[in-house]
């Protein structure tokens, strides 16, 4: 299934540069060397606070996504039976 | 108007009947707010200064905690023998079940409330029996009771039911427990009614615009 | 695993869909069919592109507030959006919770549950971050603020929300009693703010030191502020839709249960 495994992938790929561009842009934005600045040791909060937000934002997306697959799946499942049965019945009468 | 408050005194006077009969709800609300009072003066230590800091709120938590056990109760009572479909039955419209139902449930809490407020006087050392501060709980009782009866019907139905009713009506019952808790306080220590004028006036708010909701909404919530 | 046959036949992929919509129920979304056109694909790509230009804007651009917080004012942007979509969420709550009392159909339901869950989502990601920020710039991890104390408030009555409905013995049930939840709670938002405003008044603020964002922002912070929450709307809006969507498939496998028992 090409296009399921490549909308996964792509999500996760997105996730991983989304990271890598806050944790960069953190470590920026604290600038080199400007110890003057106030709120001087707050980076990790900030961190924290990104890393939680997107990681939940993910999860949530993802578990989404996989539900709708296997209740997808189900429904289909359900469906053939459903189609068995009756083709059962009409063989019968 | 006959047609609206008659039917209505019916439904409340078959719970008072009731109650009558049996003293359950009452005799249990009542022991179980005591009691609730009791351990919270182990929790610290009732110096006089202590007792005027936590009192208010130590009296309305137990009467909080008192009244979700007995709304929980009113309409478990009804569920499990089945009379909630001979009440359903009855030719009234829905917010006249609500109503006398609340009517009932706010009696108990009211009675259990004026019975208990002496007993605290005695026990914390604090004059609790003073007309302004009953209008106070009786105003808070009513917006308490008004959401707490519409919630006990939904809660009712759920699974695990003892523990819905709180999570659902601790979290709309807020304004009511700041409201008294604060009205209370400021009372005792010596506020005249104009002065708290800003709680009262937000109970009563409250207390009419859950009512109306509330009313309005129970249909819902009673419908097979 | 309940499903030990064979996986589908290649040819028989976009089948599920096609039966996912036939066995919808009239009123609902419709959210499945229309996925295969523009779908969640095509959202998916807006909201990446604006959530990536959003973090650059505020972790390339926008200047460093160096007044009195630094570095973690930026959690501001994300913070304010978080709590702007939750608001916004549980006032759809409250309107679908209306129509669907008012007009009947599930299609207003399943807009409600969804919007109630993704809402639930977002204020606790905002109750983290505030948290969060307001450790390193007050100090303390909490206070019983007015705007804290209703955001945590609020928090509490969308839990029971989608506790009443995971509890409620039957669909029919769940969808009646979330209803009169979802339109008593937002009732009580307002007035628990203000019981709590005037609470606070009373209590002298125990927490000094730099409160709060400063007094005026900047333009770059502005847009970026703006821009942000546009972005975690939009953001908003895919997470709703994809919630609708998995609660209309949960809707198709309980009524085609229900028809194989009846056969």
């Amino acid at each position: 299934m090409p296009k399921r495994l490549g909308l996964r992938t792509g999500l996760a790929v997105f996730g991983g540069w989304l990271l890598w561009l806050a944790g960069a842009g953190a470590v920026l934005a604290s600038g080199p060397g400007q110890v003057q600045l106030p709120g001087e040791g707050t980076l990790p909060y900030l961190f924290a606070v990104y890393t939680v937000t997107w990681l939940a934002f993910f999860a949530y997306a993802l578990s989404m996504s996989r539900r709708q697959r296997e209740l997808l799946r189900e429904i289909e499942e359900l469906q053939r039976e459903l189609e068995e049965k009756r083709g059962g019945q009409q063989g019968h009468t | 108007m006959r047609s609206f408050f008659l039917p209505l005194l019916v439904v409340a006077w078959k719970d008072i009947r009731l109650e009558l009969r049996t003293r359950e709800l009452v005799t249990s609300i009542l022991v179980f707010a005591l009691l609730a009072v009791i351990i919270f003066t182990f929790a610290f230590d009732p110096t006089p200064e202590r007792v005027a800091l936590v009192m208010p709120g130590t009296v309305w938590v137990a009467f909080t905690f008192a009244g979700t056990l007995g709304f929980n109760r009113s309409f478990m009572l009804e569920k499990d023998r089945g009379s909630l479909e001979g009440l359903l039955l009855c030719p009234v419209t829905r917010d006249v079940i609500y109503l006398g139902k609340l009517l009932g449930v706010f009696l108990f809490m009211s009675l259990v409330e004026l019975l208990l407020l002496p007993v605290f006087s005695a026990l914390l050392n604090f004059p609790l029996l003073d007309l302004r501060l009953i209008a106070v709980a009786l105003l808070a009782t009513l917006g308490f009771a008004g959401v707490g009866t519409l919630f006990s019907a939904i809660a009712v139905n759920t699974r695990s039911r003892e523990i819905m009713l709180p999570i659902l009506l601790l979290p709309v019952a807020v304004p009511v427990v700041i409201a008294a808790v604060e009205a209370t306080g400021a009372l005792l220590e010596g506020a005249s009614f104009g002065e708290v004028r800003r709680w009262w006036q937000l109970l009563l708010a409250y207390d009419v615009v859950f009512l109306v909701v509330s009313a309005f909404l129970f249909g819902f919530a009673l419908e097979e | 695993m309940r499903h030990d046959a064979p996986a589908a036949p290649k040819a028989g992929r976009q089948a599920p869909r096609a039966a996912l919509a036939a066995s919808r129920a009239p009123g609902s979304w419709g959210g499945a069919g229309r996925g295969d056109a523009v779908g969640p694909h095509g959202l998916i790509l807006v909201v990446s592109t604006l959530v990536t230009a959003d973090l650059a804007l505020i972790f390339l651009w926008v200047p460093t507030e160096t007044l009195a917080m630094g570095v973690v004012q930026r959690i501001f942007y994300f913070h304010v959006p978080l709590a702007w979509v939750g608001f916004l969420a549980f006032g759809v709550v409250f309107v679908a919770s209306i129509l669907f009392l008012w007009r009947g159909g599930r299609r207003w339901d399943a807009l409600a549950h969804a919007s109630a869950e993704v809402g639930v989502v977002f204020t606790t990601l905002m109750l983290f971050s505030g948290s969060t920020w307001a450790k390193p710039v007050w100090g303390v991890w909490w206070t019983w603020d007015p705007r804290l104390t209703t955001s945590l408030i609020l928090w509490l009555l969308y839990v029971a929300y989608l506790m009443v409905r995971a509890y409620a013995p039957t669909p029919a049930q769940a969808a009646r009693y979330a209803a009169v939840l979802g339109t008593i709670s937002f009732i009580d938002v307002p007035i628990v703010y203000f019981s709590v405003v005037w609470w606070r008044n009373i209590h002298p603020e125990i927490i000094v030191g730099p409160t709060a964002q400063p007094g005026s922002l900047e333009p770059e912070m502005l847009v970026t502020l703006l821009f942000s929450l546009l972005t975690f709307t939009l953001l908003f809006a895919y997470l709703l839709w994809e919630r609708v969507r998995l609660r209309e498939a949960e809707d198709a496998v309980r009524s085609l249960r229900g028809l194989e028992r009846s056969e």
